[in-house]
């Protein structure tokens, strides 16, 4: 009698805990599906109230519209460069460094490995007015420069590598110098191949962020021609006039369909890097 | 010997590149924001003057700057403690044993808004808490109350902007905490289970003093970064109502750019990394205290 009692309530708390938990998903979910769901709306619809849930009538006016006020075209591409670019240039920096750091022996290198951690510490929401001023006075401005090279020395990645790289055993190393390898070919093919979720992880958390970045290019550009979809898709947020939100959340699914695939595919390791990104 | 000389140059050029970058846009932005704090002129003129710190003088004279402070500072410690408190429920709630394929399922969902541009979050919010025909306020008066005003109103906008990334961060700090729990040594919960101790005792004397370390480090960093909030401000409320979400970098961004104010600008921006420079102090002190005794 006692043992049904128990189970019967084991039952309830079981059912009670599932019930809350998809209820949780679906409060993350909802402004998502939101998303989704007004981006097919008419902009009439989107006025009155009570708000209707799915469209009353489903129409592709928000993304004709969106696709009009906006040349998305050179938006995603310029995202596109800028990721790519900081993604490629920052391993040929910091994979060498990390090296260095890990495995060499030189005066200095204390002081130096400070210089990494201050780097990593101090935010660009500090730095960015020096850094534009740089940009202005080098002419620059009118590139794609300023969103990438400030990210290139990636001091997260020079410090997550160099744990990586410490932990390889010192024989190995040995064995490939006695056998006259240069520190170049060590590191292309004994400390790549060792490191590769590290080099991975540091990719994917450094794609993620240049991806959805608004402040930087905000600050670093001028002209639409060098800007990227983050400050495209805010640009249809106008201060002045209605809001047109069907427009607005139709430009919001060309900057969250692309990461959302991403993560589907990937979710175990994005979650997997970012619990890294906590070890600070 | 000269083997050792040898490897040590070659130290030097493996680290050249990334230091070179380090000091161009970490260490000399620094210098030039501490100098730059002490003269006048605006971002276009060409010639400044040394003026020593009547910038801070004027600056710590202001109200405004008070007031960006202190929302600077309730946002972020609102923030930092709501997460802390609401992502270590969560995490130990999905640690459990049972149900372990719809924890999965929750986890990954609730850590989505994370990876999502602040861009679309802070526009979709902005629909969503319109305080007239926004879908929150729908749900509201549906159950009887009183619609809310959100970012419309001084005395709600801060709090607004809190919640709204209390559900966006609410995934990745309980990664961060559930990566602590997972290496909490089981058998000491064996033993807690075998003297049939209640859930809730065993939370407040097992869980919790096993994963302090890993809350107060998080919560330094995520304070850090809160510090630094800029986006949610300029998309959703550009610092009002009536100044009530101005903050320091949306206040250091608009003097050096919509201003064209550089010397208060760089002034404000020295503040912050003092802040920063604080929290970042205290948190290699208590590092480098729990590496000694553990």
């Amino acid at each position: 009698m006692g043992l049904k009692k128990l189970k019967t309530g084991h039952l309830i708390t079981g059912v009670v805990q599932a019930v809350l938990k998809l209820l949780l998903i679906f409060l993350i979910a909802y402004p998502f599906i939101w998303m989704v769901l007004t981006s097919f709306k008419p902009y009439k619809e989107t006025t009155i109230y009570p708000p209707t849930f799915f469209p009353k009538i489903w129409t592709a006016e928000g993304y004709i519209k969106a696709l009009e006020m906006l040349d998305v075209r050179l938006f995603f591409r310029n995202s596109l460069i800028v990721s790519f670019s900081v993604l490629i240039l920052q391993y040929i920096v910091i994979i060498p460094a990390a090296y260095a750091f890990a495995r060499c022996k030189f005066r200095g290198k204390g002081f130096f490995f400070g210089i990494v951690l201050m780097g990593f510490m101090i935010p660009q929401q500090v730095t960015f007015i020096p850094i534009y001023l740089m940009f202005s006075n080098a002419g620059l401005l009118q590139s794609l420069w300023p969103q990438i090279i400030p990210f290139i020395s990636n001091a997260f990645g020079i410090f997550l590598l160099r744990q990586y790289f410490m932990q390889i055993p010192e024989e190995i190393i040995e064995a490939a110098r006695l056998d006259d390898a240069g520190e170049i070919k060590i590191i292309l093919r004994i400390m790549i191949p060792m490191a590769r979720p590290a080099i991975f992880t540091i990719g994917l958390l450094s794609f993620i962020s240049s991806w959805n970045s608004y402040f930087w290019p905000l600050i670093m550009t001028t002209k639409n021609t060098y800007r990227t979809l983050p400050i495209g898709v805010a640009m249809l947020n106008s201060q002045d006039g209605p809001r047109l939100w069907n427009v607005m959340m139709a430009g919001n699914m060309f900057l969250v369909v692309p990461i959302l695939i991403v993560y589907l595919f990937a979710n175990k390791q994005i979650r997997k890097a970012f619990a890294y990104s906590g070890i600070k | 010997m000269k083997s050792k000389e040898k490897l040590s140059l070659k130290g030097y050029l493996l680290i050249a590149p990334a230091i070179i970058f380090l000091f161009i846009f970490t260490v000399y932005p620094i210098f030039y924001l501490l100098n730059s704090s002490m003269r006048d002129g605006s971002l276009l003129s060409k010639k400044r003057n040394f003026i020593g710190f009547q910038n801070f003088k004027t600056l710590f004279r202001s109200v405004d700057f008070y007031i960006t402070l202190k929302n600077t500072i309730i946002y972020s410690i609102g923030l930092v403690v709501i997460l802390m408190i609401l992502a270590t429920l969560f995490a130990v709630w999905v640690n459990g044993k049972a149900q372990k394929r719809l924890n999965g399922i929750t986890l990954a969902a609730v850590f989505t808004p994370h990876i999502v541009s602040l861009v679309s979050i802070s526009t979709v919010f902005l629909w969503i808490m319109d305080p007239q025909i926004g879908a929150l306020n729908f749900i509201i008066r549906s159950i009887g109350l009183r619609p809310f005003p959100f970012l419309a109103s001084s005395k709600t906008a801060l709090a607004s902007l809190v919640a709204m990334m209390v559900w966006k961060s609410l995934g990745y700090y309980s990664l961060l905490i559930l990566a602590a729990l997972q290496g909490v040594p089981k058998d000491i919960y064996e033993a807690a289970e075998i003297d049939d101790t209640p859930k809730i005792r065993i939370f407040f004397r097992i869980t919790l003093p096993m994963i302090s370390p890993t809350l107060f480090f998080t919560a330094i960093v995520s304070t850090i970064s809160s510090f630094q909030v800029f986006e949610t401000v300029n998309l959703m409320t550009q610092g009002g109502p009536i100044n009530s979400t101005n903050t320091l970098v949306y206040q250091i961004y608009s003097d050096a750019f919509k201003y064209l104010k550089l010397g208060p600008a760089t002034a404000e921006a020295v503040v912050l990394l003092g802040l920063v420079g604080i929290l970042t102090i205290l948190y290699f002190v208590c590092l480098g205290k729990k590496v000694h005794y553990q």
